[in-house]
């Protein structure tokens, strides 16, 4: 499953449609040996049952679709949310000494660079230790405790910046949460025996109305392919075709190197 | 017909087929060094506009100091502890800059202009060298470091030089700046000083072969006559005769005798004047290149009540950084106290030019760096309002950094020396270039 989540959209598309299509061709083969009167019987028993299956797999393919929509937005909220928390970390530090500040902010923005440039592939291979952006937030972490033991920051600042800090850790956290979370394997199962089901009972009704029919078991095939490849795109936050896009991360990095957060550069 | 066109095609595809095995060879000649390819556009096209690092190379800062003088080692110090802190802490081990190790290459000005134009040559020989931070004497940089490093756009930023003639427009090179105060402020403090005690023949000895006395004398002349008093300026050049000079002030009849003279002349000077009893009682006033330990030390009791001015101490201590760990960090390596004001000038100034850099370099931080030489004037001239050690910091295109200066007057032995615990303040005034202008 995590190989499918993280093929491309194209691949993925292609793959999904070749598995219906394969099911498909198979299912034909094997009623087409069947007898005249027997595809009678079938089609019309079939389509009876066609609004039900329909709605069966519309049912699962949307709640899928809901839930794994609903996890990429998430995704999608942590990252403003940490680049939120960065740029307060980088407004904090501006009450600091001058070289203070600009460790801390010279910091912030490696560490904003690794998460918009590397920090999702070591999601995706579940290694987010690996990332550089652990060991920048470490470093973090262990300047802002050394500035807190000293008596010359602003209480403010320092009080400020331990906030945005947990914030920073908090959103990490759940980032890594929302990575290790993979499609719910059953669901998407019972979803692919839906649509496969869906699509013999459209094949047994058209095989049965004849071939000028055939469209719509077409339709019902492309169909099936595209929710079950739209289900498995958007599963994936940090790999797949659809990810958590980095581009507020990309922008706070891009403040921190043009000196934004430096109240004594003239912009 | 059909031939003639079938030859044409098979023309133009051998032409179009020349052209993108041309095209490819020549892309693979400019990407073949990473230099080339990974390097701004202003780099590629003049590689002297820039300084590339090397992965694993240092980062080169110059450092052009009169160590000889207690302001030249104080700033000494100050700039190593800036090295120091690179990594955000005084721990005796040296930070990194964008993660490249900071080379200071140490040379001496000599206080004298031949002296630095050999140490200057010690420097320009490295090209990897980024900026430096010099001098201690105006007099050398006036037309010496100040046209030597601007001529290869290499900010040279000065903790000491006070001279006005440096920033004054007309002279100004466009890569000087300094952080320590510009003289006209100074002499505009003292001069004010001077009217409060209504004391209006104010007699002036500078040295006219030195910018950094004889421009302090002449701008405190000009300041006096602002203030309704009258100024005359004896001329006290290096190796005068201490007695002539003393007696050429008496002639003036002072009512305030002001020493912009250095040592150790204006010691000299300072003792036959105290010791001759027609001029022992009128005020004296020495400026910050003579207000140091050995003035006290070697002048003893003759030194009480005179007075010396500079930058007002008590600033320093209510910046909460510079109190509590930046000067336990000075004397755990220097083991003093700082003897002058100009440490916290030259912890900014080093400060000015690292920032400078950051913002100046294009690369990935310890990867291939450049630095381009321009965008590192532009970086200084950015900076409004840097909170340092010394004051804000605002550096303009004219060079001064420090535009609004408190300047103190001192009463000795409560002068702010390394051993004095609580210097005797008697006046104090904050003034601005701006308001110094705008009085013109």
């Amino acid at each position: 499953m995590t190989f499918l989540t993280g093929l491309p959209v194209v691949w993925l598309l292609a793959f999904t449609l070749a598995f219906v299509v394969l099911g498909s061709a198979g299912m034909v083969v094997a009623l087409s040996r069947a007898s005249k009167e027997g595809r009678d019987n079938a089609g019309a028993t079939a389509a009876a049952y066609m609004t039900a299956l329909g709605s069966l797999f519309a049912i699962l393919t949307g709640f899928l679709i809901n839930t794994e929509y609903s996890t990429l937005r998430h995704a999608n909220e942590v990252v403003g949310q940490e680049a939120a928390a960065i740029s307060q970390l980088g407004y904090a530090s501006a009450g600091l000494p001058p070289p203070d500040a600009v460790l801390i902010q010279q910091r912030l923005a490696t560490y904003a660079d690794a998460l918009a440039t590397v920090e999702w592939s070591a999601l995706a291979d579940n290694r987010s230790e690996s990332s550089p952006a652990f060991a920048g937030l470490a470093g973090l972490q262990a300047q802002v405790v050394r500035l807190g033991s000293e008596e010359y920051p602003p209480p403010d600042a320092v009080a400020s910046m331990r906030d945005a800090l947990q914030d920073l850790t908090q959103t990490r956290r759940e980032r890594i949460a929302i990575a290790s979370q993979g499609l719910p394997a059953a669901l998407f199962a019972l979803s692919v025996i839906a649509g496969l089901a869906l699509i013999a009972n459209a094949i047994v009704v058209a095989m049965r109305a004849g071939h000028r029919y055939a469209y719509v078991a077409i339709g019902i095939i492309v169909l099936v392919a595209l929710d079950l490849a739209a289900i498995l795109a958007i599963s994936a936050p940090f790999r797949g075709p659809f990810q958590a896009s980095t581009a507020p991360l990309a922008g706070v990095a891009q403040e921190l190197r043009d000196s934004a957060y430096l109240p004594w550069v003239r912009k | 017909m059909r031939r003639a066109s079938a030859r044409r095609q098979v023309a133009w595809a051998v032409a179009a087929a020349v052209v993108v095995a041309v095209g490819l060879s020549g892309s693979a000649g400019a990407a073949s060094g990473p230099v080339a390819s990974a390097a701004p556009k202003a780099c590629r096209r003049d590689p002297s506009a820039c300084v590339r690092v090397g992965i694993g190379q240092p980062i080169y800062i110059g450092t052009l100091l009169d160590r000889t003088q207690l302001n030249g080692r104080d700033s000494s110090t100050a700039i190593d502890l800036a090295v120091d802190y690179l990594d955000g802490q005084f721990n005796g081990v040296d930070g990194t800059l964008l993660g490249h190790r900071v080379v200071l290459l140490d040379q001496e000005d000599g206080c004298s202009a031949a002296t630095t134009r050999v140490s200057q040559q010690q420097l320009l020989s490295e090209p990897g060298l980024v900026a430096v931070i010099g001098t201690t004497c105006s007099s050398a940089a006036l037309g010496v470091a100040d046209a030597a490093f601007s001529e290869k756009h290499i900010p040279l930023v000065s903790p000491a030089n006070t001279a006005p003639g440096l920033t004054d427009p007309a002279k100004h090179q466009s890569y000087y700046f300094r952080t320590s105060w510009n003289d006209k402020i100074q002499a505009a403090v003292d001069a004010n000083f001077a009217a409060s005690r209504k004391w209006s023949q104010l007699t002036v000895v500078s040295n006219p072969d030195d910018s950094y006395s004889s421009q302090l004398g002449q701008a405190f002349v000009d300041a006096a006559r602002r203030n309704q008093g009258r100024g005359t300026v004896v001329d006290g050049p290096k190796g005068a005769d201490p007695q002539a000079v003393a007696a050429a002030v008496a002639a003036t009849d002072p009512e305030m005798i002001y020493l912009t003279i250095l040592p150790p002349l204006c010691i000299d000077v300072a003792r036959v004047l105290r010791s001759d009893p027609a001029t022992a009682n009128v005020p004296m006033l020495v400026s910050e290149g003579c207000a140091d330990e050995n003035f006290l030390q070697k002048l003893g009791p003759l030194s009480d009540g005179v007075y010396a001015s500079g930058p007002d101490f008590s600033f320093y201590g209510e910046n909460d950084f510079y109190r509590t760990a930046f000067l336990d960090a000075y004397r755990r390596r220097a083991g003093n106290d700082p003897p002058t004001a100009f440490h916290a000038q030259a912890f900014d100034a080093a400060q000015l030019v690292f920032d400078a850099i950051r913002r100046a370099s294009s690369g990935k931080p310890g990867g291939e760096l450049y630095i381009e030489r321009r965008k590192l004037r532009t970086a200084l001239l950015r900076t409004t309002n840097y909170p340092g050690l010394s004051g804000l910091l605002t550096c303009t295109e004219d060079g001064d950094c420090a535009q609004d200066v408190r300047i103190a007057i001192y009463e000795a032995p409560g002068w702010p020396t390394a051993s004095q615990a609580s210097p005797d303040k008697v006046f104090s005034q904050s003034l601005s270039l701006a308001q110094l202008r705008a009085a013109d």
